[in-house]
């Protein structure tokens, strides 16, 4: 795409929108760094054309980092950043506490109404009450996973592909690894806390089973039980490990061709899969829907989104830079150029840029699928805490059932605070 | 310049002409208008935020919901009960027993060496120093990938003499082994310069004369060496003592408290409660405990320490 085009377009666009002063303004917006802060920073360069006056300072931080500064400035209310960056589970935390501005009312005064093509599953989490309350921020980052495997080994072996369940999974992994020397069975995040979690999700969902149930504690059930059992089965057929393996640990594996399949991916992770100077596997991996089991496929949402602090000082100047940066236009610009995951459905069926990611289809069907972490306010604990009993039993420490009661107990007196 | 006895009592300046009684009530004190900046700076930054840490301990503190209500010693009954808490404490007292115990014996034994005037010394002291200097960011990036146990340099040697590669950040019993070995890389050189600076205030007579009495080499490290270098070594005792009391960053970056709790320390609990969860309250006592901790093992300590340089 011709970036002069689209920045007629954009002109176009938003020349009409909301009637700005001229007079200069400087808004503050705090987000995310690595792949995040590129795109977020196109964004800014691409907006500074179209409005000259309104200049962006971007705060690229951390995940733990970001989370630590906006909980405290929102809190506090010191009115610094006039934009934000929320991983949807901080939205339950926040939103309640109406630390964000509402976005509906910004919507009426410029008689505009919000785009049916967002992905509902994604802007959902950007209401409160989720997931058809007011609406508080809008989704930025399309993050889904997805399931990877080895397209050449499954067919080597016979084996049919994409496998549809946790049990095809596990026998795939076990015949791959035992036929394929120097290649494991699969590769999954097992460090303790939040990469265990995420990666056991899938499955407990695919099973039927949930952390929530009604508010309280659903780790005590059969279906976490099988999940759970699934996925020390899995490990068997893991790098020796891979309980201290986060994303990077993950991508070098799997980029290096020593795994089979990986439980999960992310769509920032994988770009790089088909370059030859980095990937020894160049279109030999296939990335899909996850596999189902009791449930059909049932992968976890990681959106990213944007939202307005409500004691920021320049809020029209803010929801026109949010309008501005969901913009279908704005948000290809960012896939094509940094890789962002759009937020968009049209997007998805864009042939430009599914020739350039070939897993946009999947993808796409991920995200209708896709299923939130729970929504509550204490998530991080619970996942710190579901995290550790995990790990306990993924190394061995405890057994499945053993783990299970000491998460449902901890869960169930984090839940009662 | 100071006037001639200005520091002497009944003798110095006075404020105003002649020597009035505020004059000699400020020259007697002198001492205590001199403390006076370092005193408020300390009650500033040290008294006032513990008193403050210490009250809000006492209270339900939710930070993002917005909730304080006085809670008594609520907090401190939950903290007894709970079993993490108790877990950290235990790994934490035990990384500060094998981390101090091990730098400070190693430290000493390299101070020696280096006190013995070996040639090439001018080149290895830096870079013996240099783990010390490094952020503990990269020194913990480092020996996560010498740990890695499919392409680390560790379990590669294993392999290549035939042995089998070690989980080291993954095995519970060996996890926390593997950390005090990356603090103990990190810090040794500190006690090393600490002890060496003693050894180099050791008069040369003093071997020269035991010498001459016929002394061997290890009854002058025993009658000589030893005893001089006492306080340096205590100091070096209480220093580390305190410092890996607050081990944070090692654990944090290399096993997150894991596997299972098996690294899990004071510091990362009161860590993940205050900032993570934002219970303030209930990290603000689990601050006060480790305090309290601190103080308890670094009084005792140094009171032990001082009697014995007064007798």
């Amino acid at each position: 795409m011709r970036l002069r085009g689209l920045l007629v377009a954009i002109f176009v666009l938003f020349i009409g929108g909301i009637t700005l002063a001229a007079a200069p303004v400087r808004l503050v917006f705090m987000g995310r760094d690595g792949p995040y802060e590129a795109a977020m920073k196109l964004a800014i360069s691409l907006y500074k054309m179209v409005r000259p006056h309104v200049t962006i300072e971007y705060l690229g931080l951390p995940w733990a980092g970001l989370r630590e500064k906006i909980t405290i400035e929102l809190v506090e209310g010191r009115g610094t950043f006039d934009l934000v960056i929320l991983d949807d589970p901080w939205t339950p935390e926040f939103l309640p506490a109406g630390l964000l501005e509402p976005l509906e009312p910004w919507f009426a005064r410029i008689g505009q109404a919000l785009s049916p093509d967002f992905i509902a599953p994604a802007l959902a989490l950007g209401r409160w009450p989720y997931p058809d309350g007011t609406l508080y921020a809008l989704p930025i980052v399309g993050n889904v996973q997805l399931f990877a495997y080895r397209k050449d080994l499954f067919e080597k072996h016979g084996l049919s592909h994409p496998p549809k369940t946790w049990t095809e999974v596990v026998a795939a992994a076990r015949l791959i690894q035992e036929k394929e020397p120097g290649v494991f069975g699969n590769v999954f995040r097992g460090a303790k806390g939040h990469d265990i979690v995420v990666s056991f999700l899938p499955i407990l969902w695919a099973h039927g089973g949930n952390i929530i149930v009604d508010g309280k504690s659903g780790v005590d059930s059969p279906e976490f039980l099988a999940a759970l059992k699934v996925y020390l089965e899995l490990a068997r057929y893991a790098p020796g490990d891979v309980g201290v393996y986060r994303a990077a640990k993950l991508r070098e594996v799997l980029l290096a061709g020593k795994a089979a399949m990986a439980l999960e991916v992310w769509p920032a992770w994988i770009p790089e899969l088909d370059d030859p100077k980095k990937s020894m596997v160049v279109h030999k991996v296939e990335l899909t829907t996850h596999p189902g089991q009791v449930v059909t496929t049932a992968p976890m949402l990681g959106i990213w989104l944007l939202g307005i602090p409500a004691t920021s000082r320049h809020k029209a100047e803010a929801f026109d830079f949010l309008l501005f940066v969901t913009s279908p236009e704005i948000q290809k610009v960012m896939a094509l150029h940094v890789g962002n995951p759009p937020t968009l459905t049209s997007l998805y069926k864009d042939p430009e840029l599914i020739a350039r990611y070939r897993w946009y289809p999947a993808q796409l069907e991920a995200l209708l699928a896709g299923v939130p972490r729970p929504r509550i306010a204490v998530w991080s604990r619970v996942e710190d805490i579901l995290g550790g009993f995990l790990h306990e039993a993924l190394l061995g420490i405890r057994t499945p059932e053993d783990a299970m009661k000491a998460a449902h107990a901890a869960i169930t007196a984090a839940l009662a605070e | 310049m100071l006037p001639r006895g200005f520091l002497c009592r009944g003798e110095g300046v006075s404020l105003g002409s002649g020597r009035g009684s505020v004059g000699i009530w400020f020259e007697r004190r002198i001492h205590l208008w001199l403390l006076l900046p370092a005193a408020l700076l300390f009650l500033v930054l040290t008294v006032f935020p513990l008193i403050y840490n210490g009250y809000i301990s006492l209270h339900h503190f939710a930070f993002i919901r917005r909730v304080f209500r006085f809670a008594g010693v609520q907090n401190y009954v939950r903290l007894s009960q709970d079993g993490l808490f108790l877990a950290a404490i235990a790994n934490t007292l035990r990384f500060v027993g094998l981390a101090t115990a091990a730098e400070v014996a190693l430290g000493t034994g390299l101070a020696l060496l280096f006190n013995a005037r070996l040639r090439g010394q001018r080149v290895m002291l830096p870079m013996v120093v240099l783990p010390m200097m490094l952020p503990t960011m990269v020194v913990c990036a480092v020996w996560v990938i010498l740990y890695d146990f499919e392409f680390g340099l560790f379990n590669n040697i294993l392999r290549s003499l035939g042995l089998a590669p070690v989980q080291w950040l993954s095995d519970p019993r060996i996890a926390m082994a593997s950390i005090v070995l990356v603090d103990i890389w990190q810090w040794t050189p500190f006690v090393l310069l600490l002890i060496l600076a003693g050894l180099q205030s050791i008069p040369d007579f003093l071997y020269e004369a035991a010498q001459i009495d016929g002394a061997t080499t290890f009854q002058r490290f025993r009658y000589i060496t030893l005893p001089l270098l006492s306080f340096q070594i205590k100091l070096a005792i209480l220093l580390r003592l305190i410092d890996t009391f607050r081990i944070f960053d090692k654990v944090y970056a290399m096993t997150g408290g894991g596997p299972g709790y098996s690294t899990e320390t004071i510091s990362l609990y009161i860590f993940r409660e205050g900032f993570r969860y934002f219970n303030l309250g209930y990290a603000a006592a689990a601050s006060v405990v480790m305090v309290l901790l601190v103080l308890a093992i670094s009084i005792l300590y140094a009171r032990r320490m001082w009697k014995e340089m007064r007798t």
